[in-house]
């Protein structure tokens, strides 16, 4: 699971891999795991969302280079889009909003409708 | 009403995602405390979340297990040896003068992996330990009977022998 979202935040195997590794070896891994708050799978999405940020950060210096533009979006996409810009780009949900201009509000609902669409069998 | 627009707003998806800030991730882990709906709508989309991300799951090359175990593996010796070195500096100081610095690794399970080499080298031990036991106890028997016989022949050269002036007489 935890390659799976490395790779669609880096999708060169080399640095995914290299991201997976640091991943493991983190001693963040162990803390999120025994935490009992938290559910392990959404603490090894979130690290491995980091940990693939962090090298991507890195390797390219993506965040705040390139800001896609609004217009190439559809209604319909938006949900996709925003998830896109904030989980696997790395951008923040006030700055995503800010830029779409649209409210914060908004951007999550987008986020929620995104999911709810997911979530459909 | 309030749970309602709370729940429907997004932030509880974002917050299971990470993709909340600091401040709206307490809200959350206040409000999930103290609310059960709220608890059970982010145990409920916790396992959507999980369900989708394993459904896209990419397993990774099969390779790099390996390269995991061993980064793990120095990493925690690495730990182990940070740990250490703070209580064990006095120590270290009065003795590394006429010891070599080893790093001593502690290790929490009951398995060693050892060279493959070792698995012939110790079939050949046994194997030679076990053909060096018969030929011991071989040879313990056939010494045995041998002082035996001796002994047989020497009461009987004993027996024989004062008979023997008689009859030159």
């Amino acid at each position: 699971m935890a390659y799976g979202i490395i790779l669609q935040i880096i999708p060169d195997p080399n640095l995914a891999q290299q991201a997976l590794v640091s991943l493991f070896a983190s001693p963040q891994i162990e803390q999120c795991l025994a935490s009992p708050s938290n559910s392990p799978a959404c603490a090894i999405i979130r690290l491995a969302r980091a940990k693939a940020l962090d090298v991507n950060r890195v390797s390219s210096s993506a965040i705040g280079a390139v800001f896609p533009e609004q217009s190439h979006v559809e209604d319909g996409n938006m949900g996709k889009y925003i998830f896109d810009l904030s989980f696997n780009q790395g951008y923040e949900l006030p700055a995503i909003a800010e830029r779409l201009k649209i409210s914060y509000v908004d951007a999550m609902k987008s986020m929620r409708d995104y999911f709810k669409y997911l979530r459909r069998p | 009403m309030k749970n309602y627009q709370y729940l429907t707003s997004g932030i509880l998806e974002s917050y299971l995602l990470g993709l909340v800030s600091e401040d709206e991730k307490q809200e959350v882990e206040r409000l999930a405390a103290t609310d059960p709906e709220i608890q059970a709508q982010l145990q409920e989309l916790e396992l959507d979340i999980e369900r989708h991300f394993l459904e896209n799951a990419v397993p990774p090359p099969p390779a790099l297990k390996y390269t995991i175990l061993e980064q793990i593996n120095k990493t925690e010796i690495k730990k182990w040896g940070t740990e250490k070195d703070d209580q064990s500096k006095q120590k270290d100081s009065d003795k590394s003068s006429d010891k070599p610095n080893y790093i001593d690794v502690e290790v929490d399970d009951t398995h060693i992996r050892v060279h493959k080499y070792w698995r012939p080298a110790f079939i050949a031990v046994f194997v030679l330990s076990k053909i060096f036991l018969i030929l011991g106890l071989y040879y313990y028997f056939k010494s045995s009977s041998l002082e035996q016989e001796i002994n047989r022949l020497k009461a009987t050269t004993e027996q024989a022998a004062p008979t023997l002036p008689k009859q030159t007489q």
